[in-house]
């Protein structure tokens, strides 16, 4: 019993860091109308920029906070370089065209870094014993950290003007373009948010296992089984999807192995797209 | 200080929807442009407001040609739009939807919201303010923080009156403000407008309803396959025989 406590607890970690990615995903997806094939990659990046951070300093706040303005970075640069010009275009160029950015930062880290594995050198720490069960600190600090970051995002899209403008665009940018508010500075905001959203999944997921260029790029199925899950669009609902992905692949694992367990994802994805597209949380989609 | 049409025209193969229509509406003016179907009404809005181009004339306001802007610099230059069918945020609350039009915000960039807090915050009580008192103003109250896209369609056109107000607009141009509006609201909603305009903002109304068109504007251009056939106060232009000419021949059509 304990056993599978540690694999729920496992499968709610690395759940949050998918949802993390999914939301970055679905933000994006909300206001831009299509899905970013590059959310992986971004998170690539921001894993190898906290190294960076991380190696520099020896402090994993420093680390994690530059991981996280590389995210936000290279989302505006995405956004300023290809997306923008993309606009009003058929979504399926963006989408294409996500892909093509997410090869490009594949290459480029494969170039610098090579393609072996790099840890984050933290001290191992002694796990807690409650009753019987492990739990290690870190896990119950990425826990943490995933959902204050949850709750900024939260915060940011209904406290602020800015997520606020967001929403609005996402509802009817042709509105908002009438009302006076300038879509260049909404894009470069969402875009700078999905980065460094990305980014933080990326780092949380370093830490958790390892940092490669194709880290990011291979949790894109989850990611994309937790957004639809979910309902694409949907913030809450892709953090939800995505812890409840997290943990049933986990308790999945000792009865499907370790190496289907990435099927499962794709089998939700279809699933949900076979039967119930809107996704759990889904709300009619607003395109007019 | 004027809102005004210079020799606006738009053809499609040949065929003139708008043709070489001019006119002003000095500053707090309260002008209105009727026509039979067809008469190319939505066609000149859709020329002021930016959202189709045309094949000549200009559009100037307060001095300045804004006939080559964008939709969104012509609203920015303080002359907004509303929609014959009501348009709203329809996830944001009432509140937000005004709020979400509120000009000039430093909240517009997200490295403030982080690093300027206080600033942003400042002005998000200023802004605050104005929607709760432009809230008071158009009666909706009751309404304020539920989803605009819940709204009956009448209250959604107040809700647009509401968020053309809080862009600071200076002349509001409403497009058939009460088509499909029960005769209780198109009153409310006049009355709104007559208050508004007391205030000096200005007012372009194109509609079909003459009846309640004409107590509402002091001016009224009447407009018939493309052309201005009359201008004027709207008793002199009601009697003009080409109006009720192409009113009647309009309606036959």
């Amino acid at each position: 019993m304990s056993g599978f406590l540690e694999l729920a607890i496992s499968g709610l970690m690395s759940g949050l860091v998918i949802g993390l990615a999914a939301l970055a995903l679905t933000l994006v997806f909300g206001v831009a109308r299509f899905a970013n094939a590059a959310t992986g990659d971004f998170m690539t990046c921001g894993a190898y920029a906290a190294l960076l951070g991380f190696g520099a300093t020896g402090s994993m706040v420093v680390g994690g906070a530059v991981g996280l303005a590389a995210g936000a970075l290279v989302g505006m640069v995405s956004y300023l370089l290809v997306f923008r010009t993309l606009e009003g275009r058929p979504s399926v160029s963006a989408l294409l065209a996500s892909i093509g950015i997410g090869f490009v930062i594949r290459a480029v880290l494969g170039v610098v870094y090579g393609h072996g594995q790099q840890v984050f050198q933290l001290p191992l720490v002694r796990p807690w014993r409650v009753y019987d069960l492990r739990i290690q600190p870190n896990d119950l600090k990425i826990g943490i950290t995933a959902l204050v970051a949850l709750l900024v995002v939260f915060l940011v899209l209904h406290a602020t003007p800015i997520g606020r403008r967001m929403r609005a665009v996402a509802d009817d940018p042709m509105l908002a373009r009438v009302s006076g508010i300038a879509p260049r500075q909404v894009m470069l905001a969402l875009w700078a948010l999905s980065g460094a959203v990305a980014a933080l999944a990326g780092v949380l997921l370093g830490i958790k296992t390892v940092v490669s260029p194709e880290m990011g790029w291979e949790m894109l199925i989850p990611v994309f089984a937790a957004a639809v899950l979910g309902g694409i669009g949907h913030p809450v609902g892709a953090i939800l999807a995505g812890v409840l992905l997290g943990v049933l692949q986990e308790i999945a694992t000792p009865y499907v192995g370790f190496t289907y367990k990435l099927a499962l994802a794709f089998v939700i994805l279809l699933a949900v797209l076979l039967v119930r597209p809107k996704g759990l949380f889904g709300r009619v989609e607003g395109v007019r | 200080m004027t809102l005004a049409i210079q020799g606006l025209t738009k053809a499609y193969g040949g065929l003139h929807v708008v043709n070489d229509v001019r006119f002003e509406v000095p500053s707090g003016a309260l002008v209105g442009v009727i026509g039979p179907n067809g008469a190319g009404k939505s066609t000149l809005f859709s020329l002021i407001t930016g959202f189709l181009a045309a094949d000549a004339g200009d559009v100037s306001f307060e001095g300045r040609s804004l006939g080559r802007a964008s939709p969104m610099e012509r609203a920015r230059a303080g002359m907004v739009r509303t929609f014959q069918v009501p348009r709203e945020f329809s996830h944001l609350t009432v509140r937000e939807n005004l709020l979400a039009a509120a000009p000039g915000q430093s909240g517009e960039r997200l490295i403030d919201t982080f690093f300027r807090p206080g600033r942003v915050k400042a002005e998000e009580a200023a802004i605050a303010r104005e929607a709760a008192e432009t809230i008071d103003f158009l009666r909706l109250a009751k309404v304020a923080d539920v989803p605009a896209g819940r709204l009956s369609g009448g209250q959604k056109k107040l809700v647009e009156l509401g968020r053309a107000l809080m862009t600071g607009a200076r002349m509001i141009l409403l497009d058939e403000p009460f088509a499909g509006v029960n005769p209780v609201l198109i009153e409310e909603l006049s009355v709104r407008i007559r208050e508004l305009n007391g205030r000096g903002i200005g007012f372009l109304i194109i509609e079909h309803d003459l009846a309640a068109l004409n107590k509402l504007v002091s001016t009224l251009h009447v407009m018939d396959r493309g052309v201005l056939i009359a201008s004027g106060a709207p008793a002199e232009v009601l009697g003009n025989p080409r109006v009720r000419d192409a009113y009647l021949g309009g309606a036959a059509a």
